[in-house]
């Protein structure tokens, strides 16, 4: 990747400014027209090197005070099954296939959010039902120690 | 919180309109003016509630490589192993949780045998053994919250 592209996105990973034209300035900073830099937003948008181009929210601050992470042993054969399905909560913000190291079942991996412990409880008996894990974990956020937005370049 | 902030939070992680005058199409939307807008964005800010506004990049594309990693931590020095890894710049989010795993993060780097160095760091500084859980498939990332009857507070 150019270096002027590193300049960019380190730009952006950071907050857009809060004025009428927001592009103008950036594009001011980064020594682009605006309309030039709204193209290479827009294209770095449709490859997917931006995955979301929008707010973020402190979740906690916005009403979800219930966090848990659920990991699951689903078979292999069913994990895209799995997945699909569990990605189709809108309570589950993440959910990953990962790799299961020495003696650790888990393979299936979902952050669940809700405002109550019934809204979480109910996502997790009902893909439990689905999918009858051998076994599952439910593991709870008890303190924040960092969380943050990663800093590339 | 009131519904105006509410609709707020919902369209602003939105699609953001890329385009010269994304906070008037925004405020268009939600039916305020500008100025309100962006008022109400720097108070909601300020209370925590919007982290940032801007891009998330997909560390992958960018060459970069993630791992969830995992540790039991003796619950007298959790604080001070969470301190210590929390200095990496890398880390981007580090949970004490309800389990013999009680200490949880994420790491990104630029490449996997960095990560791989830093974590060796961590478990020699730290004299812990970390599990490392990096993805094999992403069903779903997404970090839009659905405000819909979320609590009025005022």
């Amino acid at each position: 990747m150019d270096s002027w592209v590193e300049t960019l996105i380190k730009r952006l990973q950071g907050d857009i400014p809060l004025v009428t034209e927001p592009f103008a300035e950036i594009a001011q900073e980064t020594g682009r027209s605006q309309q030039e830099l709204i193209g290479i937003i827009t294209r770095l948008k449709q490859d997917g090197v931006i995955r979301r181009f929008g707010a973020i929210l402190g979740h906690r601050q916005a009403g979800f005070a219930h966090n848990v992470l659920v990991m699951w042993e689903i078979p292999e054969n069913m994990v895209d099954e799995a997945g699909k399905y569990m990605a189709s909560f809108r309570e589950i913000s993440h959910c990953y296939l990962r790799e299961t190291p020495d003696h650790w079942p888990y393979n299936m991996y979902t952050m669940i959010h809700g405002r109550s412990e019934e809204d979480v409880n109910k996502v997790v008996a009902d893909i439990a039902a689905r999918f009858e894990p051998s076994r599952y974990r439910l593991v709870r956020s008890v303190r924040e120690f960092k969380k943050t937005s990663m800093t590339y370049y | 919180m009131d519904k105006v902030d509410r609709k707020i939070l919902e369209v602003a992680q939105q699609e953001f309109p890329l385009q010269v005058r994304p906070w008037a199409e925004i405020a268009a939307e939600i039916g305020i003016s500008e100025t309100e807008l962006l008022d109400r964005i720097r108070k909601l800010k300020e209370l925590g509630v919007i982290r940032r506004i801007g891009a998330v990049f997909d560390s992958r594309k960018l060459g970069f490589y993630s791992t969830l990693c995992a540790a039991k931590v003796d619950p007298k020095k959790l604080e001070e192993v969470a301190a210590y890894i929390n200095t990496f710049p890398g880390v981007t989010h580090n949970y004490e949780r309800d389990d013999e795993y009680n200490l949880w993060f994420t790491l990104t780097a630029s490449s996997s045998a960095e990560a791989e160095r830093q974590l060796r760091d961590i478990e020699e500084n730290c004299g812990i053994k970390i599990m490392r859980l990096p993805a094999r498939k992403v069903y779903k990332i997404e970090v839009v919250f659905n405000m819909d009857g979320a609590e009025d507070n005022g």
